[in-house]
């Protein structure tokens, strides 16, 4: 899931790079005193979900939690996977440090995105109506990174259509228990520590 | 709770297994290079486009890796070559397997090996083990040898270990209290 140095074009590379920086700069404003603890958390929980992998056939897929991110942070997941992401190409060799800007954009997109979707729902008073929303960011943030990345893939000749169905197929599985353990995420932190929803107004 | 109970089902089905890189490997055994391609979870990488190419950057060969994630050619010739594996949804490795390493025969593009064999087992009848002989075995079983100590080696190296896991996880808190610190002395 992450795009490896020398895979897609220059252009493609400059433009992740500047979506990755305009997100940092909205999420860094948007942090404050108080949030940056939650955003360091959360930066290394999805720096570990990555190394949690799951066999699909013959091709394997791993964990991302940016759904879960996404919904815990809103635009503060830019600066959060940033690091994280920068942290995993440089001690892993998962992704680059060319494609750390287009692996952001993949990763931190679709999360503001689950925010924007999700986030209302999984504060309201309903806890049944949380848990879905929890389950549905989790498939959203790993459906919309996989369109991101076929996107920036359609300048290296690979066709796009091809590229997302495989990417749908091979992680439809990941999406299932991503979803799930989003779900229960939420109701945990509903339960134990709603204080962690309730700061992030973003 | 029954989520409890559910997610505890999915993660016994889940091993921990660390990914998502894609990892080739190529070694020289005899007159071909033979190479794997794999997670580095170790999980085989089947039926992936694998390209050779010459230190010119010309792409001579282009192959794909059977359901052990192997692959196998004979190179025409002595120089650099670059093995590039693309693994689809943006993952590529590469592996240069040097000229050195390649034997002296892939020079000339015809199998001109065996008929260097026979030529040595002529001059055996009359003089016993000739040393060109000699030699051969034991570049052979010398290079058996190291190629799967290369190969382990090389294995371990791309693996990760918890240490560095750990460690990432310290520069991530490192780097948001640095922030922290930045931040708070500016009030």
């Amino acid at each position: 899931m992450h795009i490896s140095e020398g895979v897609v074009a220059a252009p493609v590379l400059v433009a992740g790079a500047a979506g990755a920086v305009a997100g940092c700069a909205i999420g860094l404003k948007k942090m404050d005193l108080e949030n940056t603890p939650k955003v360091a958390v959360l930066s290394s929980a999805f720096f570990v979900a990555s190394l949690i992998h799951i066999p699909v056939g013959p091709t394997s897929a791993h964990l991302m939690l940016n759904g879960l991110v996404g919904i815990l942070l809103g635009w503060m997941s830019f600066p959060a996977l940033l690091v994280a992401l920068l942290l995993q190409a440089v001690l892993f060799q998962f992704g680059g440090i060319t494609t750390l800007g287009v692996n952001t954009v993949a990763m931190a997109v679709p999360a503001v995105v689950c925010y924007l979707l999700y986030a209302s729902f999984v504060r309201s008073r309903n806890s049944t109506l949380a848990a879905v929303a929890g389950f549905l960011a989790g498939v959203t943030g790993i459906l919309l990174a996989g369109i991101i990345v076929a996107l920036s893939l359609i300048f290296t000749g690979e066709r796009f259509l091809n590229v997302a169905r495989l990417f749908i197929i091979v992680h439809s599985p990941v999406m299932i228990v991503e979803g799930l353990l989003t779900a229960f995420i939420v109701v945990f932190i509903r339960k134990m520590k709603p204080a962690i929803l309730g700061s992030s107004a973003a | 709770m029954k989520i409890i109970r559910i997610l505890t089902a999915t993660a016994l089905f889940c091993p921990l297994v660390f990914a998502h890189r894609v990892n080739i490997f190529a070694q020289v055994e005899g007159s071909s290079v033979v190479g794997q391609c794999y997670y580095n979870d170790g999980t085989p990488l089947r039926n992936q486009k694998v390209e050779v190419l010459r230190s010119s950057g010309e792409k001579i060969l282009e192959l794909v890796t059977d359901d052990e994630g192997n692959f196998k050619f004979t190179p025409r010739v002595r120089e650099d070559l670059k093995i590039v594996l693309y693994a689809g949804m943006g993952h590529k490795a590469e592996i240069t397997v040097e000229a050195r390493m390649l034997p002296e025969v892939a020079k000339t593009s015809k199998e001109k090996p065996q008929g260097a064999l026979k030529k040595s087992e002529g001059i055996t009848e009359e003089h016993g083990l000739d040393t060109l002989q000699v030699r051969k075995i034991v570049e052979d079983v010398v290079d058996e040898k190291f190629n799967t100590l290369e190969e382990l080696i090389t294995k371990q190296q791309k693996s990760i270990s918890v240490t560095t896991i750990i460690g990432g996880i310290g520069y991530i808190f490192g780097i948001f209290g640095l922030y922290l610190y930045f931040r708070s002395k500016k009030r």
